[in-house]
């Protein structure tokens, strides 16, 4: 099995259209409002011709903003509670950028394992993953710092790589993705040596570009050890609270579950939730982060220190979207810098 | 609509069959599955918890206060303090809640077989002890002397009324009660003193024991300082933590305390977890 061929522009446009022939709903990059949205296309051509990243991430297609639980009515004879109607078509998520498709294999550590999360593990398992490499990084990405890459294909299906002419470079990444290369043999052309070398030097290219890079050694050995630091009330300071990092993070899968109707009918719904917000843990009598500083402290630490404890790996992928949405101008990347130059410190003395 | 995804946070349902009114804001709900079957398969151990839900109005967490032992129906007990509670207070007998779990761990019974067992618990704080009380007390047997301290704020505040008298008149218990200085009232046979006060009053021997104790945070600090004083290692004291959950599976990321899920790694502890854990509950 061939893992690695070309893709002339034309063919991608035709193998979008043989995914949407085949049932499948192809979601790319659109341009909608001055956003850069994942939207279901028709064809090609609706594709935002340039793009960097999308607006969103694509976390919303696997824990979507709400979702409904369940359906409940209640009658004389008693209560009926329905599931929700499972998804029935398969998604193709096209032109993924591989620091988003990265974020998969990160966060699928929390719904699966023993208690599997049926409904985030069902979409997963439908939906394909076309990642297409970047080729100029924005200013405020910073994956390289946490080993990924402009060209990285953890998380993909297939990746792409724009060669220029009109080219890409594909490769076939998963089972699913090699199953897409036998199904549309008519679609690829043989990848030659120099090829191979061209795509290499996309990526080398885009990310010596990258010129934003924090040394993520040891951060987490220094968050083991300042759960009680004066780092956290200087660096909330500014924080207002709002979740907007939240919003737009790919990792962030904290989440609420709410009732919506009344007495007689209405609908369980599982919903966003950021550990930003005060009511994330208050209890009756009782809040364990009083503060904004604790708030933003368990967002840091659960990016870098408990994700790490439990799953063995940072819950962050240098997306970049945390720093650019702020509206404070908090920035990740400062507070990272800032916990590495106390370890230097320390390491001086 | 198509078949339908069964999922994790899918609720079974149960129907309410006795309503305790334990105080003015305690009610003791009893309960059982609407489909047999479920009540058959069904276990859990004492310390687990569960999620209940008032259709329309949400779900909140609680610890099962009924003892495993007895298999015909579950109980909880639950404070009057929200939403979700005061929809929970407001059902009657043969109304229809939802119910998942049972979550989190359990107490470590088969380690305190053989031992003195020594409960603490403050208010609502002996719905989870209840659980495990009952539990040991069907198995009498295989346990030495067993000791309940038991306090509330005001003797009107006291759970489990029927149930103290009965440990009360048993030989093989022995209960201290006591309230809170101020919450007693003309009638009043117990102690009065704040509980940790009272345990070091009473100063129970450390020798073969196992000290178990759940009450309000406050209560449960000031009951592990006096357990060190009286000469408990960490390892002989036991406690339930509470945190607010939403799924109790480990998923929605709210209860950790430091990288220790309290819903998954918890909610009990010893107290010499609980000294490695970062100061945040």
């Amino acid at each position: 099995m061939v893992k690695e061929r070309i893709l002339s522009r034309a063919n991608r446009d035709r193998l979008l259209d043989r995914l949407r022939e085949e049932g499948l709903r192809v979601f790319g990059p659109r341009l909608t409002d001055g956003l850069v949205l994942f939207l279901e296309i028709q064809s090609a051509s609706e594709l935002a011709p340039d793009y960097r990243n999308s607006t969103r991430s694509i976390k919303d297609f696997f824990l979507p903003p709400q979702e409904p639980l369940l359906r409940y009515g209640v009658r004389k004879e008693g209560v009926e509670v329905q599931p929700p109607a499972g998804e029935e078509a398969g998604t193709v998520l096209f032109g993924v950028r591989p620091c988003d498709a990265a974020y998969l294999p990160i966060i699928d550590r929390v719904f699966s394992g023993e208690e599997k999360d049926q409904l985030y593990l069902s979409r997963r398992e439908k939906t394909l993953i076309i990642g297409l490499s970047c080729e100029t990084p924005e200013d405020t990405c910073f994956c390289t710092s946490l080993g990924y890459s402009p060209g990285g294909s953890q998380g993909c299906d297939l990746l792409l790589t724009p060669l220029g002419e009109d080219r890409f470079f594909v490769e076939f990444i998963s089972e699913r993705g090699e199953q897409v290369a036998v199904r549309f043999p008519e679609l690829w052309q043989d990848a030659s040596a120099s090829d191979r070398e061209r795509r290499r030097g996309v990526e080398a290219e885009a990310k010596a570009s990258i010129q934003r890079r924090v040394d993520m050694k040891g951060i987490k050995e220094w968050l083991d050890g300042h759960f009680d630091d004066p780092l956290w009330e200087e660096i909330s300071r500014r924080c207002l609270g709002c979740a907007a990092c939240y919003y737009l993070c790919p990792t962030c899968h904290c989440f609420d579950i709410v009732d919506e109707g009344d007495m007689w009918g209405g609908t369980r719904r599982r919903i966003w939730d950021s550990c930003s917000f005060g009511h994330f843990t208050q209890m009756p009598a009782h809040q364990p982060r009083e503060t904004q500083a604790r708030r933003y402290r368990q967002r840091i630490m659960h990016k870098f220190k408990y994700y790490v404890d439990r799953f063995g790996i940072f819950a962050c992928v240098g997306c970049g979207r945390c720093l650019k949405a702020c509206p404070v101008g908090i920035d990740l990347t400062e507070i990272l810098g800032i916990i590495r130059d106390r370890l230097s410190a320390a390491e001086r003395k | 609509m198509s078949e339908g995804m069964t999922h994790i946070y899918q609720p079974d349902l149960v129907r309410i069959e006795e309503i305790v009114e334990e105080t003015p804001d305690i009610k003791t709900l009893r309960f059982n599955f609407v489909e047999e079957e479920r009540a058959r398969s069904f276990s859990f151990r004492a310390g687990q918890f569960c999620q209940l839900s008032v259709f329309g109005e949400g779900e909140a967490t609680f610890c099962l206060s009924s003892s495993p032992t007895r298999r015909d129906f579950l109980e909880c007990s639950l404070k009057r303090v929200g939403k979700v509670t005061q929809a929970l207070h407001d059902r009657e007998v043969g109304d229809i809640i939802g119910f998942r779990g049972p979550y989190g761990n359990w107490f470590p019974l088969e380690e305190m077989r053989g031992k003195n067992l020594i409960f603490v618990g403050g208010g609502i704080g002996l719905a989870p002890l209840r659980s495990l009380i009952w539990n040991c007390l069907d198995r009498r047997d295989e346990f030495l002397e067993v000791t309940i301290l038991y306090g509330a704020r005001s003797v009107a505040d006291l759970v489990y009324k029927a149930e103290l008298k009965e440990w009360e008149s048993r030989s093989d218990v022995k209960l201290i009660k006591t309230v809170d200085p101020g919450g007693e009232d003309e009638s009043w046979d117990g102690e009065v003193g704040f509980v940790p006060t009272v345990l070091e009053r009473f100063s129970p021997s450390p020798q073969e024991a196992v000290l178990i104790t759940c009450g309000p945070p406050i209560m449960i600090k000031f009951v592990l300082q006096a357990a060190d004083k009286l000469g408990f290692s960490p390892d002989q004291v036991i406690t339930t933590l509470e945190m607010k959950m939403k799924c109790g599976l480990g998923k929605c990321g709210r209860c950790n305390i430091g990288s220790v899920y309290v819903c998954k790694d918890g909610p009990v502890f010893t107290y010499r977890q609980i000294l490695t854990l970062p100061p945040e509950f």
